[in-house]
């Protein structure tokens, strides 16, 4: 899988593409958690749009995104509209943790 | 009911065996003609039964794990995945939302969940020390019917 960073404002654009399973995972984690650690944002918007696959390993991918979020103050929102990826985050109750963005307007106003 | 088809696949317990275990799923599926929902259920549910095998049953030991898939006339699909690990002590413990014996990695204890959902039954048969089979079913169609 791939991750690309994008930054504008101090909001720290993580977008995935690929497959993000438990063995891809392992190394997004490191990538994010040191990328997280490096800069002073405010905001991280994870976008899932480019995945073509995740299951359950993306749930602990971004609640430990959460995490580091929170230590450093910043807040995490999540753009996908897969419904079955939306299913396992609600299963989860990662909306609890951070925001669910569901449509490529509210991404807009966040991100130019 | 009756078998119209079936296949075993056997791979040792390496993460990079993940995705070969769901794609090859996914294609045995396909003479079923699943709708894109019904694979993508399928794919995550095979994903996530398998990352367990190797994280959990194994961890990090190398063994075998065993995918199998039963296809019957009824256009049910029956799914198993069996490891020969260290086995679950407590398996309604494990199956409950969010619990995980591995707080600091990457996974978020959702495994047995995201099955249960996707799937429409999931069986746990486990030893402690013998290993773990895991059997789901989905009736494809069911959705749109």
């Amino acid at each position: 899988m791939e991750i690309r960073f994008s930054e504008q404002e101090r909001v720290l654009m993580i977008a995935l593409f690929g497959e993000l399973d438990h063995h891809n995972s392992i190394t997004a984690r490191e990538r994010i958690d040191l990328k997280l650690s490096t800069g002073s944002y405010k905001k991280i918007i994870y976008s899932l749009s480019g995945l073509s696959f995740m299951d359950s390993s993306g749930i602990g991918l971004i609640a430990n995104g959460c995490k580091t979020a929170a230590a450093i103050g910043a807040v995490v929102l999540v753009y996908t509209q897969n419904e079955k990826y939306l299913k396992m985050f609600q299963l989860a109750k990662l909306n609890e943790l951070c925001r669910m963005i569901e449509t490529e307007k509210e991404l807009n106003t966040l991100w130019k | 009911m009756e078998i119209t088809n079936e296949m075993r696949l056997m791979f040792l317990s390496k993460s990079e065996n993940e995705s070969f275990a769901r794609v090859t799923a996914a294609a045995f599926i396909s003479q079923l003609d699943p709708t894109v929902s019904e694979l993508v259920e399928i794919k995550t549910a095979v994903s996530e039964a398998v990352s367990n095998a190797i994280i959990h049953g194994y961890d990090g030991t190398v063994g075998i794990v065993t995918l199998e898939m039963r296809l019957f006339d009824t256009k049910i699909v029956e799914i198993s995945v069996t490891d020969s690990g260290k086995g679950i002590a407590d398996i309604e413990k494990a199956k409950e939302p969010l619990f995980t014996t591995k707080e600091n990695e990457e996974r978020a204890g959702m495994g047995f969940t995201v099955m249960e959902t996707f799937m429409d039954q999931l069986n746990v048969e486990s030893e402690v020390g013998k290993g773990t089979r895991i059997v789901m079913k989905k009736y494809l169609d069911a959705e749109h019917t």
